[in-house]
């Protein structure tokens, strides 16, 4: 918190500081109005702590934020507004700050989750540092921007993680040959995460959860039709009890461990077919399991309606079976997009999830809607 | 089926009236840039990339929504339509990968902002060139 305060503290001052110069201002912002409820056969056995453990059935559809629909009609797990502006120095210099606003019981209202500075000293690199999103994913950038993606929510099953964001930097260095173009970057960082909210999911006590030493990199591969893209990561990890001021127990037996996380994603946009898919494993074998979760997601686009068939997984195993019980669930999803006005977008989602394995949301189906926009 | 066939033909033909209108990729007089391939615009009018041939840091400039030039250039040079290009730029504005291009209100103004600045690049439509600006790529 704290270094977010600074952040966003260090971007008004340098605001004020060159409002004597001509400096560009653009701003923008996106919001998603989304309303969910799952159904289905009771399952009233699950993992998931007191605050979300309720009802018959329940569905996790945003890990991060710790964003859980019940057998009730909500409009609080996943509705959100953005907003951001940047500040444009010179051509080389400019400054950007990101805050979104949730619905969620217990988040604070609006949260300052962007404020970085971005220094570009040509076509090719850019240097940015403050506070950014982890890009552990293909989507993990942009996945509180509904418009640009074509599900109500981006699969579960890979985006669920406790850290979503880092205060650090990263070098980014982008090229074209030909009809392929790529950008690259390398980024470093650490975060602690207070109260974190994924850690909710699972815990009665607050819990506050640290990556330091984040360290990783990523290329990206465009070409007309085709996105490719493959990501490396690694971090430590330790896990605070708030009240206590110890670090837990992870079931290797220590208190703090090293993970790393790497995959890819392809995504084809070729006329009117598209697929969207991402390969990740994310192993935290050393002190606790080691995860293979992918998605792929097949869609037309008809006109302005785009239906999509996404099936997704979520594979743990571990090398503690004797103090963790690993999970394992798949989730189908439906959904139609259908895109009206210059930037607006509804969808409608069906997901049946299936939880087979140590038992943490339970097998649930959720139907949801969305009204996505950007402005 | 003969009605069909006419009506078909008809179709046909509006469509082939509707790309009579040219577009054409325009550049400061100035600009040392003598050509780009289609490629090439479309890697800076999607945010894949920012270099104009030579080296120069592109400035991309577009036209308001629903601009009929701006339709024609997105299908036949970006090669994308307007919903999968303001896809696109939300990634890439809200991730801090980009900055969506100015849009300019009309011809007029889309050549005086290209005239003005050697980095800038735009389009109109082929009819609407003058020695301000030069074209470096036709639509096919």
């Amino acid at each position: 918190m704290k270094s977010r305060k600074l952040a966003a503290g260090a971007m008004l001052a340098l605001a004020c500081a060159s409002n004597a110069n001509a400096v560009d201002f653009e701003f923008s912002g996106f919001a998603s109005a989304i309303v969910g409820k799952t159904f289905g056969a009771c399952t009233p056995e699950n993992g998931l702590a007191t605050d979300y453990a309720g009802g018959c059935t329940r569905f996790v559809a945003d890990w991060g934020h710790a964003g859980v629909y019940t057998d009730k009609w909500s409009a609080n797990p996943e509705s959100k507004l953005g907003l951001q502006a940047t500040a444009k120095f010179t051509p080389m210099w400019s400054a950007t700050g990101q805050v979104v606003a949730r619905l969620l019981e217990g988040h604070p209202a609006a949260e300052v989750e962007w404020a970085y500075v971005t220094f570009q000293p040509n076509a090719n690199w850019s240097i940015q540092a403050g506070r950014k999103r982890v890009p552990l994913f293909f989507y993990s950038d942009f996945q509180d921007v509904g418009y640009a993606y074509p599900w109500v929510r981006v699969p579960q099953d890979v985006y669920g993680w406790d850290v979503v964001n880092y205060n650090g930097a990263n070098v980014a260095y982008s090229n074209s040959y030909g009809a392929w173009s790529m950008r690259s970057s390398v980024f470093g960082g650490q975060e602690t995460s207070k109260r974190n909210q994924y850690s909710k999911l699972f815990y009665d006590e607050g819990k506050d959860v640290k990556w330091p030493k984040i360290a990783g990199a990523d290329l990206e591969l465009t070409r007309d039709w085709l996105t490719a893209r493959i990501v490396y990561l690694r971090s430590d990890y330790e896990q605070i009890d708030r009240a206590t001021g110890e670090s837990d127990f992870q079931p290797s037996g220590a208190t703090r461990g090293r993970h790393q996380a790497y995959g890819g994603s392809i995504n084809i946009d070729y006329d009117n077919f598209i697929v969207r898919s991402e390969y990740s494993i994310f192993d935290r074998s050393q002190y606790a399991y080691k995860v293979n979760a992918w998605f792929v997601g097949v869609g037309y686009r008809f006109g302005n309606f785009t239906p999509m068939l996404t099936a997704s997984d979520y594979r743990e195993s571990t090398k503690f079976p004797d103090t963790y019980d690993p999970s394992k669930w798949y989730t189908r999803t439906l959904s139609l997009r259908y895109d009206f006005g210059k930037s607006s977008a509804v969808k409608i989602q069906f997901d049946r999830l299936v939880d087979r394995g140590a038992v943490i949301p339970g097998t649930a189906k959720l139907i949801s809607a969305s009204y996505d926009v950007v402005f | 089926m003969t009605s069909t066939r006419i009506l078909l033909a008809s179709i046909a033909a509006s469509f082939a009236v509707g790309a009579q209108a040219e577009v054409v990729v325009i550049v400061s007089a100035k600009s040392p840039v003598a050509s780009v391939t289609a490629d090439q615009v479309s890697q800076i009018y999607t945010g894949a990339s920012t270099s104009l041939p030579g080296g120069g840091t592109a400035t991309p400039l577009d036209r308001e929504e629903g601009a009929a030039v701006r339709e024609e250039f997105n299908s036949k040079v970006v090669g994308k339509s307007s919903q999968q290009l303001k896809a696109l730029w939300s990634r890439l504005i809200f991730s801090g990968k980009g900055t969506r291009p100015r849009q300019m209100a009309s011809a007029a103004e889309m050549k005086k902002a290209v005239a003005a600045d050697p980095n800038a690049i735009g389009f109109i439509e082929k009819s609407e060139l003058d020695n301000t600006v030069k074209a470096v790529l036709e639509a096919k």
